[in-house]
């Protein structure tokens, strides 16, 4: 019968890809796993270990082949973006992760409150400035990242820039931003910080005026920050915001020809952070992974591969010369304010703000 | 042991459909203050949240209108008139249906697209500042819908085309019928039902759509994007009763359209002639639908073609550039040479494995249920089995979420165990097609003859339905493959599927990659869709 034919074509298909899957499954199981030889007490890593992160997925796979070179555990990550703090709470009853890696300090204070983190004592501890950690321990910031606005210096010139953000609002930049939206780790921190100077000042009303005067010169929103870059390289549109590793990133590796902008009133700069998460069904691998990603080695390695600035002063000292050269003002942000306030604040923009005028601009 | 499968069946539908459901309900009504309407009230009185359920209802109807107005046209088209190579025009014209829709967007992005090539093309040949149109926003969105969307019509009103009486017709036309007459009387009654069943699939997915909305919509700001939204807000109770609302509507039009289409549909009388096509004599007329189904045929080709030629594009080239012009096979050489590149594709085709060998595990029985018996149970399971084509994907995906939040969430299992929820009615009616064709005498004459229950199952029952089985099999496959919405709201770690690694890939800039992931999809879609016709013959 013909169907016969047909039907034992199609399992053999299916067994065919099913030999792929299992075969590539455990990388890491043929070879038990030794603990590192100089901390003969250190208790045994588990063999794997599961990391929920907003970092890209080059960075990510660099750090995460150093860390199995190194301890022989695999490892298995995701990028969420926007959406990790999300997942990292709606998990905590039954956590599937074991490490946050990445993310603004305010999501760590955040998380922190609801228990969703375990506190571990690194070796470079003493060597972090407060400033970038949990006194506690909850979380420590490996990487920090400037959010800066830029420009391509071949649609503007320099004397029609905005000296601030206040300048955004005026009608001659119209058609001429676009952003990321709100489903960016870094855009819910910008804007959540600049409706924060609002609000230090007793204007919040204000603020949302400005956001929506903001919103009418937007000429996009978009999903995804190389888009957007591409946006701006063919000259779609002149003026965004972004991470600073992005800027120089494409700046130095893609030729764009864009500069940052320096405004009076500063550009916050986020502390990325990283965590090991309550109850972590790996918690020994989850503890040897914050020790390895936050060490001066590593934190170097991401300042010469992917413009990452650090923390860890000892990682400053072989890091990309523009990291010591760069001028910008730091924006005032109280970033544990910041984490009480980004959800509603996000939720509110997104639903009132943004909508308000998009359908007439089609 | 027939009470044992029933009662296994009801829970495994309860458990897995059903109380999720039903839990999201209960969430919606969670509040600070307690239990309280309080999220209805934010809903449907912040004007934001009034605009994106406004658009949701407008995206759905237009998307109906649109698609009902192409997919008509084009049923007439080729089946009505005598249309040069109707065949392989009939055979084109399916294509986009098995097509994920995820990956018709990031080809019109790069076709159409601000700098998109074609774009970009029209902008250099006429010689223009601007580009021609703006692709994205509702308009956007309503395009990409109506390449994925007018097959459901296209296919309906073709199978009513086919059961027109040409005697009738002729009669009407002998006794001096204008041709308005005779459409509005004899043909508009007899596609009236297939216009109305295939209004309920196009309207579920209109407001249902979560990909294109969410990659080129902009502004346009839909129910099923701002679930997402409320979910990243983690205001999960919010974006429980935005899906209560969703699925509102969903089930509202649902229940409406049947009305209607059960008033509206008829037994045709005794068959009379088949209907030839109409012979079309003028030979302007002739050249113009040679040039309308050229037109057609290469809109189709072109996002196809258009992923196929971007899978060789060499990687870290073309950031500045209009049109690529490094080509290499390298993009492949990572995926089936990276273990990590590879991993999607593996985690895809294991869980599409899965989903659809969970989706025949229960179907058969179900489809069995439904069509052979008529017990007390039978509403209940037919009931439970066909909520999830009344709810949109999203609301499926927020469903498991809030149903196996302290259990599943975050596993490898729960996502293919929503693919298998969300395609369960699909592998049903596949199913139960067979054995609607299945004669009872057969089992009948078997079990006379001395044979078990078991033995008649095995020998006469099951082979005579496995085509359907086969088939559906296949369709839970191929669409789990390349599945976006569900994925993006509850893949992890460990299952990380192909749709994603595609819009990961698109966002970190990496085309090549994205459309060669893409590529694997489409070839894998099309040999399932090949099998799922053939046995799909063998079913007739």
């Amino acid at each position: 019968m013909r169907l016969r034919k047909w039907i034992s074509i199609l399992l053999v298909l299916m067994l065919g890809l099913s030999f792929v899957a299992c075969a590539k499954e455990e990388p890491q199981a043929e070879e038990p796993v030794v603990a590192p030889a100089e901390e003969p007490e250190e208790p045994q890593l588990e063999d794997k270990v599961v990391i929920y992160s907003t970092h890209s997925e080059d960075l990510l796979e660099l750090v995460a082949t150093e860390f199995t070179q190194e301890t022989g555990v695999a490892v298995e990550y995701i990028n969420l973006k926007g959406e990790l703090a999300e997942r990292v709470a709606a998990e905590k009853n039954n956590p599937q992760a074991d490490v946050m890696f990445g993310g603004a300090s305010n999501l760590f204070m955040d998380l922190k409150a609801q228990d969703a983190f375990v506190p571990y004592q690194a070796s470079w501890d003493a060597s972090i400035d407060p400033l970038f950690k949990d006194a506690e321990y909850y979380w420590y910031g490996t990487i920090q990242t400037p959010v800066i606005l830029f420009y391509n210096t071949e649609l503007v010139d320099a004397e029609d820039l905005p000296k601030d953000w206040a300048d955004l609002a005026d009608s001659k930049y119209a058609g001429q931003l676009v952003f990321r939206n709100a489903l960016s780790s870094s855009a819910r921190v910008m804007y959540t910080a600049l409706l924060q100077q609002f609000e230090n000042n007793a204007t919040l009303d204000e603020g949302w005026t400005f956001m929506e005067a903001m919103d009418q010169n937007t000429k996009q929103y978009f999903d995804s920050g190389s888009l957007m870059m591409q946006a701006i390289g063919r000259k779609e549109a002149s003026i965004s915001f972004s991470v600073l590793n992005d800027i120089m990133d494409n700046k130095i590796n893609n030729n764009l020809p864009i500069e940052i902008i320096d405004l009076e009133s500063g550009s916050p700069v986020i502390t990325d952070g990283i965590a090991v998460i309550n109850n972590a069904p790996h918690s020994e691998a989850a503890k040897a992974f914050v020790e390895f990603a936050g060490s001066a080695k590593v934190q170097s390695l991401l300042a010469n591969e992917f413009n990452r600035m650090p923390t860890h002063p000892d990682a400053l000292v072989g890091a990309p010369s523009w990291m010591s050269e760069i001028e910008f003002k730091v924006m005032d942000v109280d970033w544990s304010d910041l984490a009480a306030k980004q959800s509603e604040w996000m939720q509110k923009w997104d639903t009132e703000v943004k909508s308000a005028d998009k359908d007439i601009k089609q | 042991m027939k009470h044992g499968l029933k009662i296994s069946l009801i829970l495994i539908l309860g458990i897995f459909i059903l109380l999720p459901a039903l839990r999201t309900l209960v969430v919606s009504f969670d509040t600070d203050h307690g239990v309280s309407f309080a999220n209805y009230e934010y809903l449907l009185t912040t004007p934001g949240s009034l605009i994106a359920i406004k658009n949701s209802i407008l995206l759905g109807l237009l998307t109906v209108l649109i698609c009902g107005g192409i997919g008509t046209f084009l049923a007439f088209f080729v089946h009505f008139f005598d249309v040069p190579f109707n065949r392989f025009l009939d055979k084109v014209l399916m294509l986009p249906l098995v097509v994920p829709g995820l990956i018709i967007v990031f080809s019109f992005m790069q076709l159409y697209g601000e700098s998109g090539l074609v774009t970009k093309t029209l902008e250099s040949i006429f010689r223009l500042d601007a580009p021609l149109y703006r692709f994205g926003g509702l308009s956007g969105i309503l395009l990409v819908h109506a390449y994925t969307q007018y097959i459901y019509f296209y296919m309906n009103v073709t199978v009513a085309i086919k059961q027109l009486d040409r005697s009738v017709m002729e009669a009407s036309m002998n006794l001096g019928a204008s041709p308005w007459k005779i459409f509005s009387t004899i043909i508009y009654p007899f596609i009236k039902p297939a216009l109305i069943s295939s209004s309920i699939l196009t309207f579920m997915t209109g407001i249902g759509s979560f990909s294109a909305p969410n990659i080129i919509g902009g502004g346009f700001k839909v129910l099923t994007t701002q679930i997402l939204l409320s979910k990243a807000n983690m205001y999960l109770e919010l974006a429980a009763a935005q899906v209560v609302v969703l699925s509102f509507f969903a089930m509202s039009y649902l229940s409406l359209a049947r009305k209607y289409e059960r008033k509206a549909s008829f037994a045709s009388a005794v068959r009379g002639s088949v209907l030839q096509p109409v012979k079309v004599k003028s030979r302007l007329l002739k050249v113009l639908m040679m040039m309308i189904a050229t037109i057609f045929v290469v809109m189709i080709f072109l996002p196809i073609v258009t992923i196929g030629v971007l899978s060789f594009v060499k990687p870290g080239t073309w950031m500045l550039e209009i049109y690529p012009r490094e080509f290499n096979l390298e993009n492949y050489v990572n995926i089936f040479t990276k273990s990590r590149s590879l991993a999607p594709f593996v985690n895809s085709v294991k869980m599409a494995m899965v989903a659809s060998l969970l989706g025949v595990m229960v179907s058969v029985p179900v489809a069995y249920i439904l069509t052979k018996t008529s017990s007390r149970t039978r509403p209940l399971i037919e009931f439970m089995v066909m909520l999830p084509f009344a709810m949109p994907a999203s609301a499926i995906a927020i469903n498991m979420i809030n149903g196996f939040s302290q259990t599943l969430l975050g596993t490898w299992v729960l996502l293919p165990l929503a693919y298998f929820v969300s395609l369960l009615p699909l592998a049903v009616r596949s199913v139960s097609l067979s054995y609607q064709r299945l004669k009872n005498e057969y089992a009948e004459a078997s079990k006379n003859l001395g044979a078990g229950n078991l033995m008649t199952f095995r020998k006469i029952t099951l082979p005579l339905i496995a085509p359907g089985i086969w088939a559906g099999l296949l369709f839970v496959f191929i669409r789990s493959l390349g599945e976006y919405t569900i994925s993006a709201f509850l893949y992890t770690a460990s299952n990380r599927p192909l749709s994603i690694a595609m819009v990961n890939s698109i966002f970190e800039f990496d085309i090549g990659l994205a459309m060669a992931y893409g590529t694997l999809v489409l070839v894998m879609t099309f040999v399932g869709a090949a099998f799922i016709k053939k046995f799909q013959s063998l079913t007739e």
